[in-house]
């Protein structure tokens, strides 16, 4: 039975139903809690002291680590609690590398933030902070520890949610930090990249690898035609930095202004996907008439693939030999481009731009190089993109809208879904599926490919079989899946996998976001997909005249690749 | 229960060495308070200590007489808990090691009046909003010394003199004429200040040494001076 009863807060009556702590009815009643370690998505920890609250009789507690009670009173912002969360702030300000202005983070961090709103504006305790290591080994996220307040949300996102625990606290008291095991480097651990511990870094601590600098360079240099890819979990999520709800979709503005910043050609990500989406459903037959390896995986999650190849190797035969959108578009790109470079001179620079830091990752594998030239020659996450676009001056609400580019520029409703958990599968499902009349789509909207529990099963029939599918979003909870599949105690033919919670939606090159924000942004694909004029990617014109033309060995070079040793 | 503190003391423990003053004891482990010559007939349960400032805790008293500067005693006690910190939550991580740079600052005469405000208000953030137990009452040394001993405080803080400390605030360093590097010091060494070579002179490290005088009491060759 949910935890139910009535709360006064601050003399305000609030009715509390089932909420998991005081902080979060604090929170309903209209009252920003300061903190730092509470992150709803994850256990509490109770380390930071911000959100104390003062009960009737004077006591200080947590608020975070309180269960609601019923009659229970409590006040927020006593002159003892306003007294304690500044010399807490002062605390941690004093042991923080407070080079505010060139921080990445800047303006974007909640120590400053808070900081600013408690005035704290004196700090009386002198800089004693011993020298550490900036850690920039990894491809993905840089770690700066003279900016950590040891709030531990890094630390649990990669346990609790990732399930990869690349990343603890070492030593004890004043010594203590944040660090991979044995003082390693990132680069020397089994780090995914997923970024997931930058995207909850409540200061710069953590930050995503910024190559916003080589993109202007590619940009502004005339010998270069830059072409930009935009994946499909980008166009919800850019207009929160501009003031619109999450899950707008302003692809079209987006596209008007990346050519205003001298973009030479962009192009849509999802027309990869439907690419993605036709290999991997062919594949998938031919697995069936086959009889396996079952259950196949999805292999669009770069984080993933690394996972499997570093901790799960035997699975790896299992993964889909498909490339990821991203890069089977970049391999139709670099192939149309091969003949225009040699005619005009110009070099090709591709630009990805991805709501995912682990695809920085994924651009510099071995796999994915041409002749020593990545495919992929530069991967901006959603926040860089934002920032330049911030750079430009560029007000994107205001913008006029425009398409993308052709020929790659149109992409199915299917490939538009590729950005939310359960859109590979479900895009997968309207291939396989023989019957192509409007109702299987409807019936598959309500299917539990949709929806945000954290694994999810469905069984769809494919011609005279019924076919086992599973979605998984946090890669802590495949890493449950699999072990039952270990145990024999599961079976399935299709297993999609998101490292990130909510899939590509929730990556961790997004904008900041809780879990209701990641849902409106999931909502906002689903919306565009309604809307598209096609649904299916083998009605994408595009992708299918260009598959006629490949032979066979071409489009096993072009779209598929082995990451088994 | 309920036996005074002046029985404790000076019944059963026999009272004070070489015929000196009372002055302070220390009551409840590293985390107690510092209570004075007014509560020694004061009865030892837990609501009575409580209301002065003071706890049982582990039960063990630390008796000071009257040459013992109350600030060092905060100090010390201060160095211990700051040790002891996990390092969870930030009021006693950052807090105690504050704490610790000011009151370090204090007894060697550096400290200002604006300290001792510090002092209090960081004594009650920490107290009032750390973690665990260990925290909540780390400042209880400084606030009960800063409440019955706050002339200590301002004699290292205004008069940049404490009649207690100051002599004591030499450095303790071995004569390497006079030692022979036994290694019976280094042994002792609470804090593994001292190092050397057998049969070689040791040498203290003025930086760890907390001038407790283990060495100069088991050098058999009177090696260890205070200078």
């Amino acid at each position: 039975m949910a935890n139910k009863g009535i709360m006064y807060i601050d003399g305000q009556r609030v009715p509390f139903d089932g909420e998991p702590n005081v902080l979060s009815v604090i929170r309903k009643a209209g009252i920003e809690m300061p903190t730092f370690c509470y992150y709803s998505d994850l256990s509490v920890y109770g380390a930071c002291r911000m959100c104390v609250v003062e009960d009737e009789r004077g006591k200080i507690e947590t608020s975070c680590s309180m269960k609601p009670r019923d009659g229970l009173s409590i006040r927020t912002n006593t002159a003892r609690l306003l007294k304690h969360r500044r010399m807490i702030l002062e605390l941690l300000l004093a042991s923080h590398n407070c080079s505010c202005t060139t921080c990445e983070k800047s303006g974007d961090c909640r120590l400053q933030e808070l900081a600013m709103r408690f005035g704290v504006r004196k700090v009386r305790f002198g800089d004693s902070r011993e020298e550490s290591q900036l850690d920039d080994s990894s491809p993905a996220v840089v770690r700066d520890p003279s900016k950590c307040i040891l709030c531990g949300d890094c630390v649990r996102m990669c346990g609790e949610t990732i399930g990869m625990d690349i990343i603890d606290f070492a030593q004890r008291g004043y010594n203590m930090r944040v660090s991979p095991a044995f003082g390693r480097t990132l680069s020397q651990t089994h780090c995914i990249s997923c970024g997931q511990c930058a995207a909850v870094c409540p200061t710069g601590a953590i930050t995503i690898y910024n190559q916003i600098g080589k993109a202007w360079r590619a940009i502004h240099d005339p010998k270069v035609r830059t072409v930009v890819q935009i994946a499909p979990a980008v166009r919800v999520a850019v207009g929160e930095a501009f003031g619109l709800p999450a899950g707008t979709n302003v692809l079209d503005q987006l596209v008007t202004a990346l050519k205003y910043m001298g973009i030479d050609e962009i192009y849509d990500t999802t027309f990869g996907a439907d690419f993605t989406t036709i290999e991997e459903s062919e594949e998938f037959l031919a697995r069936l008439e086959a009889g396996g390896p079952f259950p196949m995986f999805t292999s669009c999650c770069p984080a993933w693939v690394k996972y499997l190849e570093m901790e799960n190797p035997k699975y790896l035969k299992h993964i889909s030999t498909c490339k990821s959108p991203m890069e089977m578009f970049a391999s139709i790109v670099r192939k149309h481009y091969q003949e225009k470079d040699a005619q005009d001179g110009k070099t090709t620079f591709h630009i990805a731009i991805m709501p995912c830091t682990a695809k920085k990752m994924e651009a510099a594998r071995p796999q994915f190089q041409h002749e020593g030239k990545p495919d992929v020659d530069l991967v901006l996450t959603t926040q860089e993109i934002i920032n330049m676009i911030k750079e430009s001056g560029i007000q994107l609400p205001q913008l006029d809208l425009e398409a993308p580019d052709l020929p790659f520029g149109l992409g199915s409703g299917a490939g538009t879904i590729y950005g939310t958990t359960g859109g590979v599968a479900e895009a997968v499902v309207r291939h396989c599926m023989p019957d192509k009349s409007r109702n299987t789509l409807r019936a598959l909207e309500y299917s539990p490919l949709r929806g945000n529990e954290s694994i999810r099963e469905a069984t769809i029939p494919v011609g005279d079989r019924e076919i086992k599918l599973a979605v998984v979003h946090g890669l802590n909870n495949a890493q449950k899946l699999l072990k039952e599949i270990d145990e024999g105690t599961a079976y399935y033919d299709l297993i999609e996998v998101m490292t990130c919670p909510n899939g590509c939606v929730g990556g961790a090159g997004q904008p900041y976001g809780l879990k209701a924000k990641k849902q409106a942004r999931s909502a906002g694909l689903y919306a565009t997909d309604r809307s598209a004029p096609f649904k299916r990617a083998e009605y994408n014109p595009g992708v299918t005249s260009i598959l006629q033309k490949l032979t066979h060995e071409q489009r096993h070079e072009l779209l598929h690749v082995s990451y088994q040793k | 229960m309920g036996t005074t503190l002046r029985e404790v003391i000076f019944d059963i423990g026999g009272g004070i060495k070489d015929g000196k003053k009372f002055k302070a004891v220390q009551i409840g482990g590293p985390s107690g308070g510092c209570l004075t010559e007014e509560h020694l007939d004061m009865p030892m349960d837990f609501d009575s200590l409580k209301k002065v400032g003071a706890m049982i805790g582990s039960g063990g008293l630390v008796v000071m007489d009257e040459d013992t500067c109350m600030v060092e005693v905060a100090r010390f006690f201060m160095n211990f808990t700051q040790n002891e910190s996990c390092g969870k939550c930030v009021p006693c991580r950052e807090g105690t090691r504050r704490m610790l740079e000011i009151l370090t600052r204090i007894v060697n005469n550096e400290g200002s009046l604006e300290d001792l405000d510090l002092l209090e208000d960081l004594s009650s953030t920490i107290t009032e909003t750390a973690l665990c137990g260990l925290g909540q009452s780390a400042c209880k040394p400084v606030q009960s010394t800063l409440k019955y001993f706050r002339n200590e405080y301002l004699a290292h803080v205004v008069d940049k003199h404490c009649p207690h400390c100051n002599g004591r605030k030499k450095v303790l360093q071995i004569d390497p004429e006079l030692c022979k590097g036994c290694g019976k010091c280094m042994r002792q060494c609470p804090m593994e200040a001292i190092s050397g070579q057998i049969r070689m002179p040791h040498v203290i490290d003025t930086e760890k040494c907390i001038k407790c005088g283990a060495c100069w009491g088991c050098c058999p060759f009177g090696a260890i001076r205070e200078e």
